[in-house]
């Protein structure tokens, strides 16, 4: 069964992993979300922290609620998502990766940037 | 109704197998004597259809009344296992986990025992003890000494013994229903110590009536209610529902349906007494005292 | 009372003769919950449970469940709670199909259908004596046979015990599928606390007959505060009297405290906040005090 780290609450968790998902596309902008039911019964958690996760998807705009029909996610989700994974990347761990990069003496010929494109 | 229905099944179901063994050998071993045994014959009247007429009835009302004791024995031994049968194997948590009121839990397996399989050995004791019957006198004449019987008498007098048997039979449970309960009592409290218990109180309390008025007035109730008890099922008349010697066995039979309907009435009669009330009260207060064993936990913090 | 309680018990106490079984026991157990109750072995548990239903009489408190008193309404309150005790307790000389059509008769909310179901997901055949089954498959038999009852509550005396991972994760998707559906609340007790962690919605912990914890795992997550610092600081960490020290981490490299409430600052920078586990949590708090020595 799923190990869950303790940094951060498991709410928290799931919605990060379910925000990778969709970012994989999956499920695709304008589908349905999987119900709490079945997100509960397939990492094993309460259905009341399988609703926080999806909150919290929600407050970042990235699900809405359909009257009547569920959580869908909402379209343009997978741009919001990669321009904000983008700039954590940028912010966050460019940097500690560029250092130990000059730390080890790396130059941009060993890197393969043609394979980037 | 409907818990009462599923009760009765769970009786069904977890006792037929022994109920089949216990009503099945018998009367297999019961056919095979009367199939191949020797009879001895003590002092016969002569005339062969009168023995023929002797032997049928007392092969069908045999059978009806060995099958009524085997009943009788099963369920007094069992009687002695009722509070705890389902603690061996700790399934007693189960029933009691079920919405089930205490009192049909107790009442239904009580009545089933008491009065259901007495019964219903009776009314295949009666049948199967045709087969005896048929058996037994094909066995002296053939077959059409069989079909020559004096089936109307005879059926007449089993049946009216049959029925006799059936509506005394109550009677008879309430008779010794406060010992019945006492014995499930002496179960319920003290499990497997039930026995000895029970009988160092009966020790105890006899020598003090001893002691104190001279006599024992403790067993001789007990002794009492299983007389009224047996009276109740097949009384004082008992002796009439037999065939005298020289006696035309259609006649004797004849005259059965009279005398056991006079012995009902005296039976019934016989309830009118201050031992039978005392009998009730004793027996209200056992099953009270029941409902409280199970209710408080059926012994199982014991 | 509060229809949004399931259960509301204040001071309970139950006396087993001279032993204490359950002392001041106050707790409520409101709908549309997944109630874990942890407790060393003899801390009361089985007592509790037997308490809702009936199956034992307290001495002190008064408490409903569903509204009702136990032990006057026992037969209203069954048909809507459901017991099962630890052990696997099917009469042993029944068929299964038997049992579905005695509860069919016995209990007003019990499907046969349902049970059927949930039997298929299993590895018992209906037609099967309790007695040839082995003592995990009594246990899922059991587990089929009262997920088919529409009870409002469910209480499981350690439902997993004797069951394979395959059979306990199948269990825990029952109780996911079957009952999480915000109106039924269970109440389980378990000795296999990490595997129910995150099913749990609230947590009652047992120790000795006292309650020392009813919370929520949310209020948990806030109230607890768990440290996860080098060793190297570890004295100072001592110093602020956290309620258990212990390792954490891969190789158990890296050190952590566990305090019941905010540390000083001064502490807090000592090391990084890290989610208070149940398990530590439970040792913390239901340790006997002779072993209160270093986790080190």
């Amino acid at each position: 069964m799923q190990t869950w780290d303790d940094r951060q609450p498991i709410y928290q968790q799931l919605a990060d992993l379910l925000a990778a998902q969709l970012l994989d596309g999956d499920p695709p902008e304008g589908a349905a979300m999987p119900s709490v039911r079945a997100l509960a019964g397939r990492h094993v958690l309460n259905p009341l922290t399988v609703n926080r996760a999806l909150q919290a998807l929600g407050e970042a705009s990235l699900l809405e609620s359909r009257r009547g029909l569920g959580l869908y996610v909402v379209p343009g989700a997978r741009d919001k998502l990669k321009a904000s994974e983008r700039e954590r990347f940028l912010d966050t761990e460019w940097p500690r990766l560029r250092d130990r990069l000059k730390r080890l003496g790396i130059g941009p010929e060993q890197l393969r940037w043609e394979e980037l494109t | 109704m409907q818990p009462y229905l599923s009760l009765l099944q769970r009786e069904w179901l977890q006792h037929r197998f022994g109920w089949s063994l216990a009503a099945g050998i018998p009367l297999a071993l019961g056919l095979l004597v009367v199939a191949f045994g020797s009879f001895e014959a003590g002092e016969m009247p002569p005339d062969p259809e009168q023995i023929r007429a002797i032997a049928a009835f007392a092969s069908i009302g045999g059978t009806t009344v060995l099958l009524f004791v085997i009943a009788c024995i099963t369920s007094l031994i069992f009687m002695a296992g009722l509070a705890r049968r389902d603690h061996g194997d700790r399934s007693i948590e189960f029933w009691l986990s079920l919405p089930t009121g205490h009192t049909p839990s107790l009442a239904v397996p009580l009545a089933v025992h008491l009065l259901v399989v007495p019964a219903a050995a009776l009314v295949l004791g009666w049948l199967a003890g045709q087969a005896v019957c048929l058996v037994l006198v094909g066995r002296m004449g053939g077959l059409a000494q069989w079909v020559a019987l004096p089936w109307a008498e005879l059926l007449q007098a089993t049946l009216v013994l049959l029925l006799r048997f059936l509506a005394g039979l109550p009677l008879a449970v309430l008779w010794v229903l406060p010992l019945v309960l006492l014995l499930v009592l002496m179960n319920a409290w003290f499990k497997r110590w039930g026995w000895v218990v029970l009988a160092l109180a009966v020790l105890a309390l006899n020598l003090i009536d001893l002691f104190t008025t001279g006599q024992r007035w403790l067993l001789e109730t007990a002794v009492q209610l299983v007389q009224r008890g047996g009276l109740a099922l097949i009384g004082a008349g008992g002796s009439g529902l037999s065939i005298g010697m020289g006696e035309d066995p259609a006649a004797a039979l004849g005259r059965m349906p009279a005398l056991a309907w006079q012995d009902f009435l005296a039976a019934l009669g016989g309830l009118v007494s201050p031992l039978f009330a005392g009998a009730l009260v004793a027996s209200a207060l056992g099953f009270w005292l029941l409902l409280r064993w199970r209710a408080g936990g059926a012994g199982l913090s014991d | 009372m509060d229809p949004n309680l399931l259960v509301e018990a204040r001071s309970l106490g139950v006396s087993y003769g001279a032993k204490r079984a359950l002392d001041g026991v106050s707790f409520t157990i409101p709908r549309g919950r997944v109630v874990g109750l942890l407790g060393h072995n003899g801390a009361g548990k089985t007592t509790l449970m037997k308490a809702l239903v009936g199956l034992v009489k307290p001495a002190q408190g008064d408490f409903a469940v569903l509204g009702l008193d136990p032990l006057r309404d026992r037969v209203a309150l069954l048909e809507q709670a459901c017991y099962i005790p630890d052990v696997a307790i099917l009469p042993r000389w029944a068929r299964v199909n038997d049992l579905i059509g005695l509860m069919s008769g016995l209990h007003p909310r019990f499907s046969a259908e349902r049970a059927r179901a949930l039997l298929r997901r299993t590895s018992v055949d209906p037609a099967d004596k309790v007695k040839t089954l082995s003592k995990g498959m009594v246990v899922q038999a059991h587990l089929a046979l009262v997920a088919a009852i529409d009870a409002r509550l469910m209480i499981l005396d350690e439902p997993t015990l004797g069951l394979d991972v395959l059979s306990r994760k199948a269990f825990y998707e029952m109780l996911i599928d079957e009952w999480c559906d915000g109106e039924r609340s269970v109440l389980v007790s378990t000795h296999q606390v990490e595997e129910i962690e995150t099913l749990l919605s609230d947590v009652l912990m047992l120790n000795e007959g006292r309650l020392v914890l009813s919370i929520g795992l949310e209020d948990m997550d806030r109230r607890f505060y768990a440290l996860a610092h080098d060793p190297a600081v570890a004295e100072q960490v001592a110093a602020a009297h956290p309620l258990l020290r212990y390792r954490v981490g891969p190789g158990s490299a890296r050190a952590a405290a566990l305090f019941d409430g905010s540390p000083p600052a001064s502490v807090q920078a000592l090391g990084q906040r890290v989610r208070p586990s149940l398990v530590d949590l439970f040792i913390a708090l239901t340790r006997r005090p002779e072993l209160d020595r270093t986790q080190f």
